[in-house]
């Protein structure tokens, strides 16, 4: 039996088929501008055509994860690749251009490089976050079978768990730490908050996106935002996924309270 | 006293000019409508509405009387003392058709258009905004919820989850007895407005 994703694809993924593609894609345009000037055509041998397309794909796909993440950080380095790939054809040999525009290639490319470099912790933890929102949400709904929707915006009350509040602390600090869930602390619970879409680097308030509260007194209350639940194929019975998101939270904070942190990586990881 | 009266007598003691129609009233044997208009320098309708509203709860009389004109009624005090006794018994639910209400199986409906608010401490829902019409005819109306309302919407099943009767839902949620009535309020409320459904509960033989 093949494995089929419940959960539609992540904007990442087409950079590295975007950019396998463009290799494929210069090849192809280099043969057809090298049979061309083989037959007289007065045209030079750089593939212009794909260095524009890349170009536009970085822009493109830079304005697409904003609207998505709403991280500003995407956009800018979509602009920058955009502007150092279009400079590539400035490095072509028998390119006539000027002699300082190759510089300004390299001068972008350092740019990036910085740009980068100062928003790392950014960059970093959002794909972390990202990454194991989407197991979560793979984990959650490993075993419901009824797509029959029933989305609501309220609240799943999902039962209690037996923890003291420093237990809960514990469990908070050591999902933080491995990019679980970003965690915000409140006067009478903890808010695990996890998203598939806006960026959890970005958001001031843990209910801006889908979200577990586990208050001090053990009660346990589950939010799953409309467009995270729009990101499975089929529309799961809604009931059953809050049940599920709460069930995985409680088993967590279990294995927390065993001892059992690696488990909780373990279980994570092995989401399909 | 029933409320339409109660209301009626209500309206009149509320008049700026109640007080000084009822010393006219007192000093007067009896008086017309034109005449109390003129003396308190309100329009003849209102003095009017005044007089027969007062008729009407039986706190004044009325005589017709005609001379040499057209007839026209005079007015005169019918008592010395207004008391109210508004009877609030009728309003109560009656015991019964509240206990067969708890039995009603409910649950949300599916794309209720309603909008749940949860409240800061996040145990129950603060209050529902619910929309209906289309366009330009698009209505929004706001509920606020008591705190008892509130944690019970709280645990009200999602649109895909088993109806669970009400009483049920008020025991999950801590619901103290003397709460079911404003509970069954709401969820008659939030049944016409088709963002719950309930299900009759099944008799057994």
């Amino acid at each position: 039996m093949t494995y089929k994703s419940r959960i539609r694809f992540s904007i990442g993924w087409i950079y590295p088929i975007g950019i396998f593609t463009s290799y494929i894609l210069i090849l192809l345009e280099m043969a057809m501008r090298r049979m061309l000037m083989r037959s007289g055509a007065d045209i030079t041998g750089a593939p212009y055509l794909t260095i524009v397309l890349v170009a536009l794909m970085f822009l493109v796909l830079g304005i697409v994860q904003w609207f998505r993440y709403r991280n500003w950080i995407y956009p800018v380095l979509g602009f920058l690749i955009c502007i150092t790939t279009a400079q590539v054809s400035f490095l072509y040999p028998h390119n006539d251009s000027p002699g300082f525009l190759k510089i300004t290639y390299f001068i972008s490319f350092v740019l990036i490089i910085l740009f980068i470099l100062i928003n790392w912790n950014s960059f970093y933890s959002h794909e972390r976050f990202e990454i194991n929102s989407r197991r979560l949400f793979r984990l959650a709904s490993e075993r419901i079978y009824q797509a029959d929707n029933g989305y609501t915006e309220r609240p799943f009350s999902g039962g209690k768990v037996n923890c003291t509040k420093d237990e809960l602390l514990g469990f908070a600090r050591f999902l933080q730490s491995n990019y679980v869930a970003r965690v915000f602390y409140y006067e009478t619970y903890i808010c695990f908050s996890f998203s598939m879409n806006r960026s959890l680097v970005v958001i001031s308030e843990g209910r801006e996106v889908s979200h577990v509260m586990i208050a001090y007194d053990g009660t346990v209350t589950v939010t799953i935002s409309d467009k995270d639940y729009r990101d499975y194929h089929e529309r799961l019975s809604f009931d059953k996924l809050c049940a599920s998101m709460a069930g995985i939270f409680i088993r967590f904070l279990d294995y927390y309270k065993a001892g059992l942190e690696q488990r909780i990586i373990t279980e994570l990881k092995s989401a399909r | 006293m029933d409320f339409t009266q109660a209301a009626k007598l209500g309206s009149c003691l509320s008049k700026d000019y109640a007080e000084d129609f009822f010393a006219l009233l007192a000093t007067y044997r009896n008086i017309s409508a034109s005449e109390a208009a003129s003396r308190l320098n309100l329009h003849i309708k209102t003095a009017q509405d005044f007089l027969e509203d007062l008729f009407s709860l039986g706190i004044a009389d009325r005589e017709e009387v005609s001379e040499g004109k057209r007839p026209y009624f005079r007015y005169n005090l019918a008592v010395r003392q207004i008391s109210m006794n508004l009877d609030l018994n009728p309003l109560f639910p009656a015991e019964d058709p509240e206990k067969e209400r708890l039995g009603l199986k409910i649950r949300e409906a599916q794309n209720s258009r309603a909008r749940f608010t949860t409240s800061r401490s996040n145990d129950y829902i603060s209050s529902v905004v619910i929309w209906s019409g289309e366009g330009r005819e698009r209505r929004e109306r706001k509920l606020n919820l008591s705190i008892p309302q509130g944690r019970f919407l709280f645990h009200l099943p999602f649109p895909t989850a088993e109806p669970v009767s009400i009483e049920d839902i008020a025991v999950r949620a801590g619901i103290e007895g003397n709460n079911i009535p404003e509970i069954i309020d709401i969820v008659n409320v939030l049944i016409d407005f088709e963002v719950i459904e309930g299900t009759a509960p099944s008799t057994r033989p």
